[in-house]
C-alpha cells in the first residue's frame, strides 16, 4: 500500500516577471520502507516538489491542480495547524544548506530536544529530560556521530557542515517520520563525507525501516540509495522506474545523456558526452515535450504535443520514441 | 582569562571616556562663565562675600587647579558642597538621581514590551494593515518633539480623561517614605507604604509612557526588519519542519535571533533616556536629576553641572557595557575578548 500518493501535481510561481510553470502533471507513489530519488538540473522542480509536498512552498507558489496523499489524507485539504501536525512526525525533510539549517543560538541538544518533546506529546507521553537525552545519544549514535555526549552540549558554528547534517539526520530519526525528505543532504559536503552520509542514509533506511524521498542533481548518488528512480526535467516528469532498469536500460533520451555524462576512470579516452543546449526558461517553456530542442531524436510531434506517461517493460517513460 | 582581561580593558576604556567628558564640560563651563562667584552670592552680592566664594572654589586659580579640586572632591565622597543649596553635591545627587533612574527603567520596561511586540506583530503580518497602523503610529511618536508627546499626553489622559496625576511624584498629601534606594515607587514598596505606591505608580506612568513613545519605534522597526530576515533562514524552516507551534517559532526560534541586534540599540536608548529624560521630566514636574540640571544651568550652578554630567556619563557607558554583555549572552557566536 502507498504511504505517499502524489498525483497529477501541476505548481506555479507568480513572479514579477510572469509565471513559472514549476511542474507539470506529476505522479508517483511512494510505497511504505520504499526510497525515491528525484533527480534532476537546477530549475527542473525537484525542490518544488519536496516543498509541495511538506507544504513549505513561498506565498507565491499555488498548488494549479492534483493532490497528495499521505497515509489516506490528503494534505492539500488540511487547514495549517492540521498540516502541522503532519510536519515532524509524519513528514519530516532535511535541507540542502547544512551551515544554517540549525539555530545558531541553541545548543544542538536544546534543538534535539524539542524534536523529542513535540514526538512524546503527539504520542501522548509524559516528557522525560533524562529519558529524551539517553534516547539523543543513541541515535546520535546510530548516525554514527562520534564523542555525541560532547557534541550535544555544542551550538551550531561549533560543528562542521558533516556533523550537522548528521544532527539533522538524528532529528529527523528521533520525531519517527513516517516520511523522510533529504533535499540533496550531501551537495553541499566533500565529497567523502558526502559518500559517508549517502551510505548511513542507507543504512538507516533498513534499520528504521522509514520511506525516504531523495532528491539530488547526481544520478550516480541516486543508484546508492534508492529503490526507484524519477527523472525530472523542466517541470516535466521524464522517467520512472526501478533503479535497475533506469540505471542499465534508460528508455528516455535524457536520462540516457545524463547516464552518459557521468564520468568513468575506465573510459579514460575521448570527451565526456554533454547535453548539447541548456535548460529551458520555465517563463516561456518550450512547447510539446520541453526536452526536445536538445534531443537528439527530435521529430515533428515532439515540439506540438506533450506525450503520455507510457509503461515500457516496467518503467513509466513521457516520450514519442514509445508510440502513443 | 579572556572575561577578566576584557572587563579590565573596558574599564580603562570607561575611566577615560568619563574623564574626558566631564573635562570637555569643565571647560565648556568655564569659557562660558569664568567666575561665577557674582551669581552664585545671591541677589544683592557683597564684595566681600563673592571674595570669599572665589577663594573657597579656587575661581581665579588655571583652570586645571581647578579640575583637580573637582576631581579630589569627587575622590573624597562628597563632590563638594554646592555654592546654590550649600550642601554637599552627592546629597543632591542621592536625592535627585534615583527618581531619573525610576523614570529610565520604568520607560524602558515600556520601550522593551511595547517595541519586541509591536516589532514582532509587524514581522508576522508583513505588508498588511497591521503591519502599516503600527508603522505610522511611531512614526508620528518617534518624530513629534518629545515636549509636545509629552503635553499631549498629559493633556488627553490627565486633563482630558482625568484618569491619571498631571504632574509630580506622588500625592503631595502623602508623607514619602523613607529614602532606601531613593526611587519613590521602590520605597514605598520596601516599606510596605500601600498608598503612597499607589500614588507614586499612578504619577509614573504618565512620564514613563511619554519617555516610551518618543523612543520604542526605532527598536520596533529594528525587530519588525530582523524578524523578516531571519523568517527567510533555513533554520526557521527546520523549527516549522519539526511541526512546532507559530508562536513557538515566533517568539522563540526568530525573536531570540532578533534580540541581538536590539540589544546594542536598547542600551544606547537607555543611555539617551537616562540624559534626555530633561524635557519630560520638565513637562511632568518629575523632579528627577534632568529637572535638576535645568534648574542648575538657569542658577549658573557649574559644580551641579558638572556632577550631573559625570553621573550621566557613567550611567552610558556602564549601558553600553551591559549591552556588550548581554550580547555574548545572548548570541553564543561571540565572544569577550
Amino acid at each position: 500500500m502507498a504511504l505517499l500518493e502524489v498525483k497529477d501535481l501541476s505548481i506555479i510561481y507568480r513572479t514579477p516577471f510572469g509565471i513559472v510553470n514549476a511542474l507539470n502533471d506529476i505522479t508517483f507513489n511512494i510505497d511504505k520502507g520504499e526510497s525515491l530519488t528525484v533527480v534532476g538540473e537546477s530549475g527542473s522542480g525537484k525542490s518544488t516538489l519536496a516543498l509541495a509536498i511538506a507544504r513549505l512552498l513561498p506565498p507565491n507558489a499555488k498548488y494549479v491542480s492534483g493532490s497528495i496523499i499521505f497515509d489516506n489524507i490528503d494534505l492539500l485539504k488540511l487547514s495549517s495547524d492540521e498540516m502541522r501536525k503532519i510536519r515532524g512526525t509524519g513528514i519530516f525533510m532535511v535541507f540542502q544548506e547544512p551551515a544554517t539549517s540549525l539555530n545558531p543560538v541553541f545548543k544542538v541538544k536544546d534543538q534535539l530536544m524539542e524534536a523529542v518533546r513535540i514526538r512524546y506529546e503527539r504520542e501522548g507521553n509524559i516528557f522525560d529530560e533524562n529519558k529524551a537525552i539517553s534516547e539523543i545519544i543513541s541515535v546520535l549514535k546510530d548516525v554514527r556521530m562520534p564523542d555525541p555526549e560532547l557534541i550535544i552540549e555544542r551550538y551550531p558554528h561549533q560543528l562542521s557542515g558533516g556533523q550537522i547534517q548528521r544532527v539533522m539526520i538524528a532529528m529527523g530519526l528521533l520525531m519517527r517520520p513516517k516520511l523522510f525528505i533529504a533535499d540533496e543532504p550531501t551537495s553541499a559536503l566533500d565529497v567523502t563525507v558526502q559518500a559517508q552520509i549517502l551510505r548511513l542514509l542507507k543504512d538507516l533506511k533498513r534499520e528504521y525501516g522509514i520511506s525516504i524521498l531523495f532528491i539530488t542533481h547526481d544520478i550516480a548518488v541516486a543508484s546508492i540509495i534508492a529503490d526507484s528512480v524519477m527523472v525530472l526535467y523542466a517541470g516535466q516528469l521524464m522517467e520512472l522506474g526501478s533503479v535497475k532498469s533506469v540505471m542499465h536500460e534508460p528508455k528516455h533520451p535524457y536520462t540516457q545523456a545524463l547516464l552518459s555524462s557521468i564520468p568513468r576512470i575506465s573510459k579514460t579516452e575521448g570527451k565526456l558526452p554533454i547535453i548539447g543546449g541548456s535548460v529551458p526558461n520555465l517563463l516561456n517553456p518550450p512547447p510539446g515535450c520541453r526536452f526536445h530542442p536538445r534531443c537528439p531524436f527530435r521529430m515533428d510531434i515532439c515540439s506540438k504535443a506533450v506525450p503520455n506517461l507510457t509503461k515500457v517493460n516496467d518503467i513509466y517513460v513521457r516520450c514519442f520514441l514509445y508510440g502513443q | 582569562m579572556g572575561l577578566a582581561s576584557f572587563l579590565i580593558r573596558r574599564g580603562i576604556n570607561m575611566v577615560i571616556t568619563v574623564l574626558g567628558v566631564i573635562f570637555i564640560m569643565f571647560i565648556i563651563t568655564h569659557i562660558i562663565t569664568p567666575n561665577p562667584a557674582v551669581a552664585w552670592a545671591g541677589p544683592h552680592p557683597v564684595p566681600s562675600i563673592v571674595e570669599a566664594i572665589t577663594k573657597e572654589y579656587h575661581l581665579n586659580d588655571p583652570v586645571y587647579v581647578q579640575f583637580y579640586y573637582f576631581l579630589l572632591a569627587v575622590i573624597q565622597g562628597n563632590w563638594g558642597e554646592d555654592p546654590m543649596y550649600h550642601q554637599p553635591i552627592i546629597q543632591l545627587i542621592d536625592t535627585y538621581f534615583p527618581r531619573t533612574l525610576e523614570l529610565t527603567i520604568a520607560a524602558m520596561i515600556v520601550i522593551i514590551i511595547l517595541g519586541i511586540l509591536t516589532g514582532a506583530i509587524a514581522a508576522v503580518h508583513k505588508n498588511t494593515p497591521t503591519d502599516y497602523t503600527i508603522r505610522a503610529f511611531y512614526l508620528v511618536t518617534w518624530s513629534m518633539p518629545p515636549f509636545l508627546v509629552a503635553m499631549l499626553l498629559q493633556l488627553a489622559i490627565a486633563y482630558g480623561l482625568k484618569l491619571l496625576p498631571a504632574t509630580g511624584l506622588a500625592n503631595p498629601l502623602l508623607s514619602p517614605p523613607k529614602l532606601i534606594t531613593g526611587m519613590p515607587t521602590v520605597d514605598a514598596l520596601i516599606e510596605g507604604d500601600w498608598p503612597y505606591f499607589w500614588s507614586s505608580l499612578r504619577h509614573l506612568i504618565l512620564p514613563a509612557t511619554a519617555l516610551a513613545l518618543v523612543a520604542f519605534g526605532i527598536i520596533s522597526r529594528l525587530i519588525r526588519n530582523s524578524m523578516i530576515d531571519i523568517a527567510a533562514k533555513p533554520f526557521i524552516r527546520t523549527a516549522i519542519m519539526k511541526g512546532l507551534r507559530e508562536r513557538d517559532v515566533v517568539f522563540k526560534h526568530m525573536l531570540r535571533n532578533a534580540l541581538i541586534p536590539a540589544i546594542t540599540v536598547l542600551a544606547l536608548t537607555f543611555a539617551s533616556l537616562l540624559a534626555g529624560a530633561v524635557v519630560i521630566e520638565d513637562v511632568f514636574s518629575w523632579t528627577g536629576m534632568g529637572w535638576l540640571l535645568t534648574q542648575a544651568l538657569y542658577q549658573q550652578d557649574y559644580p551641579l553641572v558638572m556632577a550631573g554630567t559625570f553621573i550621566v556619563a557613567i550611567g552610558v557607558v556602564i549601558a553600553n557595557l551591559v549591552a556588550d554583555i548581554l550580547y555574548a549572552v545572548v548570541d553564543p557566536r561571540i565572544k569577550l575578548e
